[in-house]
Formats: C-alpha cells, structure tokens, sequence
C-alpha cells in the first residue's frame, strides 16, 4: 500500500514542478509584472522554509511563553551567514564559518 | 553524457546541499525503519518524491495508507514547487523538451536555490550551459539523497540522529540564507524572503491551507506593484 501511494503522490509532485514546462500559459516574460510576482512569492516560501526549519516550526505563542536562548543564537547564526556572504561573496566560507560558530555557541550553552 | 565546464561548477556548488542532504535524508531513512517501511519502499519514495518535508511530514498517512491525507498534504507541502518551476521556465531555451522534463524528477527547493542564485549572480544566459549546470546540482544532490536514504535505513539502530538533529537542520537553513544573500540585486527579493520568514511562525501558529497557498501570492503581488510603481517613478 505504501508503494502505490507514493507513486501517486509523487505523480502529483512531479505534476507540479513540470507543469510550466509543458503549458505555455504559465511562461511569462521574465521582467514582466508576473514573473517578478513569482519570484518574490518564491523568495517568501524561502523564507518561510529558512525560519520553519531553524526553529523547528514554532509559533508566536510558543515563542512568547517560552523563549529559548538557542532559538536566539539559531536566528544570530543566520543573520552571521548573510552578512559574511555579502561582504565575502564566497558560499562555503561563510557556511563553514555560521556554522562552526552557531556548533560552538550551542556546545557552551549545553555544556553549561 | 559530456561532462563540461558548467556541469563541474554546477557539482561544486551542490556540496553544501549534498552534505546537507546527507544527514536529512539519512535521518529520514532512519525514520522510516522506526515506522516499520520496507528498505525498497523507503529508498523508492526518495527516488520518486525528493521532498524531505513532505516525505517526514507524510510519513504516518504513508505508512497508515491514508491516500486523500496523502494527497493532501503534497498539494500543500510541495506547491511552492509550481512557483519555483513557473521561475525556473525562463531557463534552459534550446535544451529539448524530453530532457527538461526528465531533470524535473531531480527538481526540489535546494537545487532550485542553488541553480537560480548562480544564474542570478553569474549572467550565465545560454540555455544548454544554464542545463549543464542545473545537472551538475542536481544529480549528485539526488543521488546522495537516494543512498543517505537507504544508509539512514540501514544503520537507524547504530546511530543516534537525535542527538545531531539540531545540528545537521541548520545546514539548509543557512545555505538558503546564503544563497539570498549572493542573490541581492535590485529589486525586493531580501524584502520578500524576510517577511516570509516573519510571517513563518503566524503560517505555523493558523495551519490555513489558504493561507499557506495566499500569503506568498499576496506578498509577491504587493512587492511587485511596489517595484512597478517606483520604476515609473524613476526611483
């Protein structure tokens, strides 16, 4: 039973992520009012996945009545990696560095 | 297939995606084992579906056979994939319609990211190169994907993902910030990514399926009438 539902549901997954490329009513000039529409709809979706994921889903309630010191150095951490990515312009460097900080400020708070 | 230039940078820049998915979707296989799937199952719904939220967040409507649950969620949890392909379709002019849509099984947020960010940032402008190197991101990201899944399946019992979990999760998080961050040009798209991320934990607090589906389309209305608007104003 597994299988057959993740046949379908990867037929609507993939239904999805090709549909653009098969009807040309989704294709829209790409400086166009539309396609600017898009992609900031997608730079929200990015920010949503970028926040749900550092703080595992929390809501504003959970935050107010219980603010964590690691949901603050999760938040620190990407803030470190946006601005040492634009003043370096090098991906990895500032991966290796966000993280390695963010590894070594939550190894002091837990060791505490 | 020829290796080029543009497949090799495409296979740099999926590094950080490919340890991140790694440890994602090792815990994920590992998951699966704890829910009793089968190692085929498991390693075939990676191979088929290559959405770890979805794959984690469906896991009991998977495993329970619950279809129309099943379905549901896909539409809610992976339809930020019609927006980021509906972007995606600016690209890959001149490569044949068969091998686009072959390459889409290999589609997901992190190789788009990382495909989108470089053209972006590089100029890169003719079709075929722009398809070599979404190639070079996203076969080794899926493949790596496929064999942390049945590795994490394999050794759940020896190794404890819990206690990396917080972690391993901030990879993804701050390679995408990283990729906005190299993707600043003009235009709102820092704007547009942190009132997504503000906007996160209220999406999560009402759990509206309308809401998760209309606050994107809103917000990238808005910010677009906005720019449109200065443009003609000459700011």
């Amino acid at each position: 039973m597994m299988m057959t539902i993740f046949v379908v549901v990867s037929i609507v997954s993939y239904f999805l992520k090709a549909l653009p490329f098969v009807t040309n009513r989704l294709v829209f000039k790409p400086s166009g009012f539309i396609a600017k529409a898009v992609e900031y709809a997608v730079c929200f979706i990015m920010g949503t996945i970028i926040i749900n994921v550092t703080l595992g889903n929390i809501t504003y309630s959970t935050m107010i009545h219980d603010l964590e010191i690691r949901y603050v150095i999760a938040v620190s951490a990407i803030m470190i990696a946006f601005f040492i990515t634009r003043s370096t312009g090098a991906i990895l460097t500032s991966l290796f560095i966000s993280m390695t900080l963010f590894i070594t400020t939550m190894g002091i708070i837990l060791h505490e | 297939m020829v290796i080029t230039r543009y497949f090799r940078q495409g296979m740099l820049s999926s590094l950080p995606t490919a340890v991140s998915f790694f440890f994602v979707f090792s815990s994920l296989g590992a998951l699966y084992h704890e829910k009793g799937a089968e190692l085929l199952d498991t390693a075939l719904g990676t191979a088929l579906i290559f959405a770890a939220p979805l794959q984690i967040s469906g896991i009991d409507a998977f495993s329970n056979g619950q279809l129309i649950a099943a379905l549901a969620l896909t539409i809610l949890i992976n339809f930020r994939f019609l927006f980021m392909s509906m972007v995606a379709v600016q690209y890959f002019v001149g490569v044949s319609k068969a091998k686009v849509l072959t390459s889409m099984l290999m589609f997901s947020a992190s190789t788009y990211a990382v495909t989108h960010s470089h053209f972006k940032a590089s100029g890169l402008s003719n079709g075929k190169d722009q398809f070599d190197y979404y190639l070079g991101v996203a076969i080794p990201s899926y493949l790596i994907a496929i064999v942390a899944t049945i590795f994490g399946f394999l050794l759940s019992s020896r190794i404890d993902y819990a206690s990396m979990d917080m972690f391993i999760k901030m990879i993804l998080p701050l390679h995408f910030t990283i990729l906005t961050a190299k993707n600043t040009g003009p235009g709102f798209t820092v704007l547009a990514t942190i009132i997504g991320g503000v906007c996160a934990p209220m999406l999560a607090e009402f759990q509206s399926p309308w809401l998760l589906i209309g606050a994107p389309i809103t917000v990238g209305f808005l910010l677009a009438l906005r720019e449109n608007r200065a443009k003609r104003q000459g700011v």
